[in-house]
C-alpha cells in the first residue's frame, strides 16, 4: 500500500469519526432545552424487509392518533428494523439515550419485541406494542405494554370459531416463527380440548413461496376446514392459491396477518375466506382512515397503532414525563379507543376483542 | 401418499430453479465468480412484466419480451457497472462476491423505493382447480410453465452447443487463458454471457409473476436454490446445473412429506454438504478449469 | 452515552467474532462461509447452560470449546473441497445449522427464542451496567486481538499462511497440513463460540434469525472489506460496518422513505468502498 492510499485511509476515517462525534455532540446539546420543546415519541418497526406493509400501515395509525394532540407537543421519531431482534436493540438504546424519547411505540414482531423489551425496561421506558402478540410478552416487564391482545387469547377464539361453525377435524398451516408457533399451540389445543381433532399440522417459512407439499398433505388428511396462521401477505397469497389449485375444497380460516389488502387483490381465491382478526376499528376510525389516506382502509394493526399513540397522548397530557410516570399512567388509562375498550391490566396487556371477517365479492366484510 | 402430486409440485419448482440456474452456472463459468445478485435480475424482470402488464396496458406477450428485455439490461448494467471495473482493479472472486450481496441489497431497496413493498399480482389467469394429470392437480399454467422451461433450457443449450457464440464461450470457461491466447476477447465473452443469463432469469421473472407474484424479496430465496441446484448438478455443466435443479425441486418436496415441513430448507442444504463431501464437482461436473 | 457504549459492546463483540474468521479465513485460507454457526453454537450454549445454573465462567469457556468441537467436523467433511467449493460446503453447513436451531424445539424453542438469559456474574461480581459490560467486552477483544497478533506473527503463525499459499509445500516439508487446518479452524470457532456467548448475556435474548445468511453476509463483508489476513483491517472495517447502518439513522430522511433509503445508501457505501479498495482497506493477500 503507498502513502497516498494510506493518506487517503487516514481522512475518511478521521472524517467518519469527526461526523460521528460531531452528530453525537449536536444531539446532546439539543437534548438539554427539552423540557420547553415537544416531548419526543420513539417509534421502531419494520419500513423495509418482508414486513414492512405491516409497519407502514401501523404507522399511519400512529400518525392519525399524533395529529390529534397541538402541533408542537409530540414530536415522532421513527426506526427502522426490518422486524430483525438486533436491529430493534439497536434503535431503541438511539431512541432512549441519543433522542431521550419518553415511550416508543413498537416493535411489530414478537421476537424484535422481545429482545428490545429488556433495554427498555433496563432505562425504564415504555415500549407498547401494537402488534406482537406472544403470550410470553405478558412477563416481559413493567415497562411493555401492548394494545393488541395476547395469542392465548386469539388461539382460543380461532379454535371456538371453528367448532361452532360445526367443522371437527381441523388442519392446520402455520408459519415457523414466534407468532405462527405461539398462535398454533393455543389453536389446537384448545380445539382439542372442545372436542375436535387437529388432523394435520404443518408448517412452512415465513417467507416461502411455496407450500404445495405441505398444502399436499394437509389434502391428504381429509379435513374439513383449515387454519391459516402466517404474518406476511406474500405467503398468504400463495398458499391460498395453492390450496386452490391442489383442490383442497373446504372452508378456510385466516388469522389476522391475512387482513391484507394483498389478500383480496389476489383474486377469486380469497373468496369466502373467514378471517378472526383483532379489531381492524369502529367504523368511525375506518372513516376517518379513509378520509386522511386518500381512500384506503386501514391496515392490519393500523387501529391498535392509532391505540398506542392516543395513550401515550393522553399519559403526556396528563402531565407525565418519566418512563415510570407514563407506565404509572398507562396503568390508570381508560378509554375507547379505535380497536375497543382500552385499560392495561398488570401485564400491560390489553382485553382486546376480535372481528370475524369474510372476504366477499373480494372485499371484507364483517361476518355474521 | 400423492407420489405423483409430490412429483408434480417438485417438477414446477425445479423449472423455476433450472431457469435461475443455468444463467448462474453460465454467469460462473465463464467469470469465475458467485453472482449472487443473479435473483435481483430476477426480480428486476418481474417488477418490468408487472409494469408493462398494469401501467403501460401492454398485452401479456408484449409484456413478457419487455420483462425479458429489461432483466436482460439490468444484467448488463450490473457487469458494465460494478463488476467489469472491479475486475480491472484486481479484486479477488471473494470480493466480487460480496460485491453481488451488496447489489442484492441495492435492488432489493430501489424497487421497495419505487414501487412499495406489497405483493404485486397480475391475475391474469383465474385461479382454478387444476386438471387431473396421472393422479395429480396441476394448471394449466403449471404444465406450460414446465414444458416452455424445458423448451427455452434445451434452445439454449443447443445455442451453447452449436452456435458459434456458444463454442466461444464454451472456449472461455474451459479454459480462458489459452481462449484470450487464440484471439479472444474474453472481456465481451464475459458480457455476453451475462445478457445470455439475464435473459434467461428474465423468463423465470414471467413464469413466476405468472405462477405466483411479485415482490422485492423474491431474490434471495431463489438464487439460493438455483445456485444450490447449480453445483447439485454440476456448476461447470449446462445440462448438470438444470438436472441439479430438477433435483433440489424433487427432494425438498418429497422431504417436505417425510420429514417435519420446518427442515424443508434444511434439505436442500443438507445435500449440497453430502454432494460437495462425495462428488465435489456434482453430479454431471467436469474438472476442467475449475479453479483450485 | 448508553448509545455509543452500546455500539461499542456490539463492536468489540463482532472484532472477536470476525477476528476469528480473518485467522480461518484470511491467514490460513479456510474460506468459511459458515463461521456464523459457530457464533449460534456458543450462544446457544452459554444462554441454555447458564438458565440450567451452570455459572457463567464456566458455561462461557464451554460455549467456546463446543464451537472448537465442530471444527474437526467441518474438516473431515469438507476435506477433498477448495475454493468456492470449499465456500459453498461450509455455507452450506452454516445454513443446515441454522435450520437445527429453528426446528429443534424441545432444546432451543425454535423461533420462540431464548429470553432472560442471565448477566454473566465472574466471581460474584455481576455485570450489570453497560458500562461494566463495555469494559468486559473491551478487555476480551483486546485480549483476543493481542493474542492473535503475536499468533499470527509466531512461527507457526507464518506456517499457516504458507497453509494458504502452498499447500503442497507445507506438506512436503513434512507437516500435517489437515491438523494445522484443524487447529486453524478450531481456534476461529473457539473465538466464535466466546463471541456468541458474550452476545447472548448481553442482549439477554436470542433466537435463530440472529444466525442466519445476513448475519453470514455481515461478518464475511468485514473480514473483506477490511482485508484478509490483517487484524488491523479486522477492526476498521468492523468499525466502519457497525457504525454506518447507525450513522445513516442520524441522516434527516423522510419517515416515508427512511427503512430503504437507508439499506440503499448502505449497499451503494459498501460498493464504493469495494471500487475504491478492491483487496479491502488493508488488504495484501489475494486468494486465487
Amino acid at each position: 500500500m503507498n502513502n497516498t492510499t494510506k493518506y487517503l485511509i487516514g481522512v475518511i476515517v478521521v472524517v467518519v469519526l469527526a461526523w460521528s462525534a460531531f452528530t453525537i455532540y449536536q444531539q446532546q446539546r439539543v437534548e438539554e432545552p427539552v423540557a420547553t420543546g415537544p416531548v419526543k415519541i420513539g417509534w421502531i418497526g419494520p419500513l423495509s424487509g418482508a414486513a414492512a406493509s405491516y409497519g407502514e400501515s401501523i404507522k399511519r395509525g400512529v400518525e392519525m392518533a399524533a395529529k390529534e394532540v397541538n402541533a408542537g407537543t409530540v414530536e415522532l421519531i421513527y426506526e427502522d428494523t426490518k422486524c430483525e431482534g438486533a436491529d430493534a436493540v439497536n434503535a431503541v438504546t438511539k431512541l432512549i439515550s441519543v433522542d431521550h424519547v419518553s415511550a416508543i411505540i413498537g416493535e411489530v414482531c414478537s421476537g424484535a419485541t422481545l429482545a428490545a423489551a429488556p433495554i427498555a425496561n433496563q432505562d425504564e421506558t415504555v415500549l407498547i406494542s401494537p402488534a406482537s402478540t406472544s403470550p410470553k410478552l405478558s412477563e416481559a416487564g413493567r415497562y411493555i405494554f401492548r394494545t393488541v391482545p395476547s395469542d392465548t387469547l386469539q388461539g382460543s377464539y380461532g379454535a371456538e370459531l371453528v367448532y361452532n361453525k360445526g367443522f371437527r377435524k381441523l388442519a392446520v398451516l402455520y408459519s415457523n416463527e414466534e407468532y405462527g408457533i405461539g398462535f398454533n399451540d393455543v389453536l389446537s389445543a384448545k380445539f382439542k380440548e372442545l372436542g375436535g381433532e387437529v388432523v394435520a399440522s404443518e408448517t412452512f417459512g415465513r417467507d416461502d413461496t411455496d407450500v404445495r407439499t405441505q398444502v399436499t398433505k394437509v389434502r391428504d388428511a381429509n379435513p374439513d376446514a383449515v387454519y391459516l396462521i402466517v404474518n406476511n401477505p406474500e405467503t398468504a397469497v400463495a398458499a391460498l392459491k395453492q390450496i386452490k389449485e391442489l383442490g383442497v375444497k373446504v372452508s378456510l380460516f385466516g388469522s389476522e396477518g391475512l387482513k391484507s389488502p394483498d389478500v383480496t387483490a389476489a383474486g377469486n381465491v380469497s373468496e369466502g375466506l373467514i378471517v378472526s382478526s383483532v379489531s381492524s376499528g369502529t367504523s368511525g376510525f375506518i372513516d376517518r382512515h379513509r378520509a386522511e389516506n386518500n381512500g384506503a382502509d386501514p391496515g392490519p394493526f393500523a387501529a391498535q397503532g392509532y391505540d398506542a399513540m392516543r395513550a401515550v397522548n393522553l399519559a403526556i397530557l396528563g402531565g407525565a414525563r418519566t418512563g415510570k410516570e407514563i407506565a404509572d399512567a398507562l396503568h390508570k388509562l381508560s378509554f375507547e379507543g379505535a380497536s375497543g375498550h382500552i385499560s392495561f391490566d398488570e401485564h400491560g396487556d390489553v382485553a382486546g376483542g376480535y372481528d370475524v371477517l369474510v372476504v366477499k365479492n373480494g372485499a371484507f366484510v364483517p361476518a355474521k | 401418499m400423492d407420489v405423483a402430486q409430490i412429483i408434480a409440485n417438485g417438477l414446477i419448482a425445479g423449472s423455476i430453479y433450472a431457469l435461475v440456474a443455468a444463467g448462474f452456472s453460465l454467469i460462473y463459468n465463464t467469470n469465475r465468480f458467485m453472482h449472487f445478485a443473479h435473483g435481483s435480475i430476477v426480480t428486476v424482470g418481474a417488477y418490468a412484466l408487472w409494469c408493462g402488464f398494469t401501467k403501460f396496458n401492454l398485452p401479456l406477450f408484449l409484456a413478457a419480451i419487455f420483462a425479458v428485455a429489461v432483466a436482460t439490461l439490468a444484467g448488463l448494467a450490473t457487469y458494465r457497472v460494478v463488476y467489469r471495473p472491479l475486475v480491472r482493479r484486481g479484486a479477488s472472486s471473494s470480493i466480487l462476491l460480496i460485491a453481488g450481496l451488496a447489489l442484492l441489497f441495492f435492488f432489493e431497496n430501489s424497487i421497495i423505493l419505487s414501487f412499495g413493498s406489497n405483493v404485486k399480482s397480475i391475475n391474469y389467469f383465474v385461479t382454478e382447480k387444476g386438471v387431473n394429470l396421472l393422479g395429480a392437480a396441476v394448471t394449466p399454467l403449471q404444465i406450460s410453465i414446465v414444458l416452455l422451461s424445458v423448451l427455452f433450457l434445451i434452445l439454449f443449450w443447443v445455442l451453447m452447443r452449436y452456435s458459434k457464440i456458444g463454442i466461444t464461450i464454451r472456449a472461455v470457461a474451459d479454459h480462458s487463458e489459452l481462449a484470450r491466447i487464440s484471439g479472444i476477447n474474453t472481456e465481451r465473452v464475459q458480457e455476453l454471457s451475462f445478457i445470455l443469463g439475464s435473459a434467461l432469469a428474465g423468463i423465470a421473472a414471467v413464469f413466476i409473476v405468472l405462477e405466483q407474484n411479485a415482490t422485492p424479496f423474491m431474490a434471495t430465496k431463489l438464487v439460493i436454490k438455483g445456485f444450490s441446484g447449480a453445483v447439485i448438478g454440476g456448476i461447470t455443466s449446462l445440462p448438470g446445473a438444470i438436472l441439479g435443479s430438477y433435483f433440489v425441486g424433487l427432494m425438498e418436496n418429497f422431504g417436505a412429506w417425510f420429514l417435519p415441513s420446518g427442515y424443508k430448507d434444511a434439505i436442500v442444504f443438507g445435500l449440497l454438504i453430502i454432494f460437495l463431501v462425495i462428488r465435489p464437482i456434482g453430479i454431471l461436473g467436469v474438472t476442467k478449469g475449475v479453479r483450485e | 452515552m448508553p448509545y455509543l457504549n452500546h455500539l461499542l459492546v456490539l463492536i468489540a463483540v463482532d472484532i472477536v467474532l470476525a477476528a476469528g474468521l480473518n485467522l480461518s479465513f484470511g491467514f490460513t485460507g479456510l474460506l468459511n462461509l459458515g463461521h456464523i454457526a459457530f457464533f449460534g453454537i456458543g450462544a446457544y450454549t452459554s444462554a441454555l447452560l447458564t438458565l440450567a445454573g451452570v455459572p457463567f465462567p464456566i458455561a462461557f469457556l464451554a460455549s467456546g470449546c463446543l464451537a472448537a468441537l465442530f471444527a474437526p467436523l467441518l474438516i473431515l467433511i469438507t476435506k477433498k473441497t477448495k475454493g468456492d467449493y470449499l465456500a459453498l460446503a461450509t455455507l452450506g453447513f452454516g445454513l443446515v445449522l441454522h435450520s437445527i436451531f429453528l426446528n429443534w424445539l424441545s432444546l432451543t424453542r425454535g423461533p420462540l427464542g431464548i429470553p432472560g438469559i442471565p448477566r454473566p456474574a465472574v466471581f460474584g461480581f455481576v455485570i450489570t451496567s453497560r458500562f461494566d459490560f463495555l469494559a468486559f467486552s473491551i478487555v476480551m477483544a483486546a485480549l483476543v486481538l493481542f493474542f492473535l497478533h503475536r499468533l499470527t506473527t509466531s512461527r507457526y503463525g507464518i506456517l499457516l499462511g504458507a497453509v494458504r499459499d502452498d499447500e503442497r509445500g507445507v506438506a512436503m516439508l513434512g507437516k500435517n497440513v489437515l491438523r494445522l487446518k484443524m487447529e486453524s479452524l478450531a481456534l476461529a470457532a473457539f473465538l466464535a463460540g466466546i463471541a456468541g456467548s458474550i452476545g447472548a448475556h448481553y442482549i439477554s435474548y436470542i433466537d435463530p434469525s440472529g444466525y442466519d445468511i445476513s448475519e453470514v453476509i455481515f461478518i464475511v463483508s468485514v473480514v473483506v472489506v477490511g482485508g484478509l489476513a490483517s487484524l488491523r483491517g479486522t477492526v476498521s472495517a468492523v468499525v466502519l460496518l457497525v457504525l454506518l447502518p447507525e450513522l445513516l439513522r442520524f441522516v434527516s430522511l423522510p419517515s416515508s422513505v427512511l427503512g430503504p433509503a437507508r439499506q440503499l445508501l448502505y449497499a451503494v457505501i459498501l460498493l464504493l468502498v469495494l471500487m475504491y479498495r478492491p483487496r479491502g482497506l488493508f488488504g495484501t493477500v489475494t486468494l486465487e
